[in-house]
């Protein structure tokens, strides 16, 4: 009864060693390797920059312009171009600049001359000419951007304000 | 929560029963001692290659142009991306070393005998994928390193008589060391050369469950 | 006879597992704390244009490296394929050849002598293509 106690308890021992030492090396390996895979969703930033986007004279005319803007950015191990699609209205020294991104599901919103609008070609949301949302899915307006005219140059700075 | 659904399968599956009985259960020869371990410790090392090479496989790019800037990146900026790196590195080394002292135990024990012929026959195959790992995952850096011994690498069979330049081409993928040598030896490292793993490993573990383990001297 | 049999008997799990797990654990702290002492660098990129460079393989390949070496080049197939190819195929079918059902070192004189100037001559060659 005794040897049969013993043999028990020598067993329930063997088999928490296996499972303790299983589990340590699982957690802590997996923990490892899935922290690093996750990690760039954290550190991954694009950072704001001024980027030059064309003679300030050419596009003052009071309408909205397209303008793809290229830039050098850090994305990941990437040192290179990027590029993203601004829309931009010049009045004299004034400037304002929109993203295109729609703020429902990233798609890029075309502006519509007769309208005055900007509609989305996915799912056919709506903005006004100041960025507002007015119909359609988006809860949200287009993403303003600060823009200027330095020496004759349009500035646009990259990063994306939230309305 | 998880062993209640374990529970749910096992009622329909019974794989419980099936791996206590062939898995967990069966006799080994007493007096089993520590050198019986590298086996398993080989495996050990390949399970950690997997993983943290998997890991590296998310950021990773096997392309003369951006391999070493990939590997740049995993090894300076990826939070824990060198120790990752460190740990495939030093696991594929004493991988090697483990591989060798599990054939030198075998063969001392003289566990290769009469019915195990084939365990050692598929270890001798693991033997060689071991090696053909260590020497494809060697170009993947493409630095300095990596890209001369390589090429000293292929073209060791050129000197194979009618067969041998071709060999070398094959191995390149074309005249040169480059871009396509890179993707080759990639998806060797990383889908090949795991699969035929897999399947020697299965052999070879299957052999064991069936033979059982040596008696020791 | 049966009682002593059952008393000694060995079972895969937990016994053996244990056994293993502890190597195991030896191992993964081992190679924990050489990937933190020892962290990774990068070398230079690979330039196909440079002459300075001298190639060397990992130490694992450093026999047939050396080799290479000392064996005139008229003979560079030895080394290059078939001393490679004979070592596989010799590993291949020797349990074939061997066919002396006895496992105890000491009465293999001949197997034990093989492999120990295999490995005598293995690591002669390795440690002499790594200081090379």
């Amino acid at each position: 009864m005794e040897e049969n106690g013993k043999k028990v308890t020598r067993r329930k021992f063997l088999e928490a060693g296996i499972g303790v030492i299983t589990g340590a090396i699982a957690v802590g390996l997996g923990g490892t390797a899935l922290t690093s895979i996750g990690a760039p969703a954290i550190t991954n930033k694009r950072e704001g920059k001024w980027v030059e986007a064309g003679n300030a004279s050419e596009l003052a005319d009071g309408q909205f312009h397209k303008i793809g803007i290229t830039y050098d950015a850090k994305d990941g191990w990437l040192e290179g171009k990027v590029k993203q699609l601004v829309y931009v209205k010049v009045n004299g020294e004034e400037v304002f600049a929109l993203s295109a991104t729609c703020t429902h599901l990233g798609c890029n919103v075309n502006f519509d001359e007769q309208s005055g609008n900007f509609k989305c070609p996915c799912h056919s949301g709506v903005y006004d000419a100041t960025g507002e949302n007015v119909s359609g899915p988006p809860t949200h307006s287009l993403a303003k951007l600060e823009a200027k005219v330095e020496d004759g140059k349009l500035m646009i700075n990259t990063a994306l304000k939230e309305a | 929560m998880f062993g209640r659904l374990i529970e749910v399968f096992d009622r329909r599956l019974g794989f419980r029963e099936e791996f206590k009985r062939n898995v967990l259960d069966h006799p080994v020869p007493p007096r089993i001692n520590l050198t019986y371990c590298f086996g398993g410790i080989t495996f050990l090392l390949y399970l950690l290659l997997a993983v943290t090479g998997v890991a590296m496989l998310f950021f990773y790019v096997p392309s003369i142009d951006h391999a070493f800037v990939t590997v740049e990146y995993i090894t300076f900026d990826l939070p824990l991306g060198n120790p990752i790196r460190a740990i495939h590195h030093w696991s594929a080394n004493i991988m090697i070393t483990a591989v060798f002292l599990h054939m030198l135990r075998v063969y001392v024990y003289g566990a290769y005998k009469n019915p195990r012929e084939f365990n050692w026959v598929t270890g001798v195959f693991l033997f060689g994928i071991t090696l053909a790992f260590g020497f494809t995952g060697y170009l993947l850096p493409w630095d300095q390193k990596a890209y001369w011994a390589t090429k000293v690498g292929v073209l060791m069979p050129k000197s194979l008589p009618v067969a041998g330049p071709f060999l070398s081409q094959l191995l390149m993928g074309g005249d040169d060391l480059g871009a396509l040598t890179l993707s080759r030896f990639f998806a060797i490292h990383v889908a090949v050369l795991p699969i035929l793993t897999v399947i020697f490993l299965a052999g070879h573990f299957w052999m064991i469950r069936r033979l059982g383990i040596s008696k020791p001297l | 006879m049966a009682e002593k049999n059952d008393k000694k008997q060995v079972l895969f799990y937990p016994d053996f597992l244990f056994k293993e797990a502890i190597a195991a654990l030896i191992v993964v702290i081992a190679v924990v704390a050489l990937a933190l002492a020892l962290p990774m660098k990068v070398g230079d990129p690979a330039d196909p244009s440079d002459s300075s460079f001298k190639p060397r393989p990992e130490w694992y390949f450093m026999a047939p490296f050396y080799l290479l070496k000392i064996f005139p080049s008229s003979l560079e197939i030895v080394p290059t394929v078939v001393l490679p190819g004979l070592v596989f195929i010799a590993l291949m079918v020797f349990p074939f050849l061997d066919r002396n059902p006895e496992t105890s070192p000491r009465k293999r004189p001949v197997a034990m002598a093989l492999m120990g100037g295999g490995v005598v001559l293995t690591i002669l060659f390795t440690v002499l293509g790594i200081s090379a």
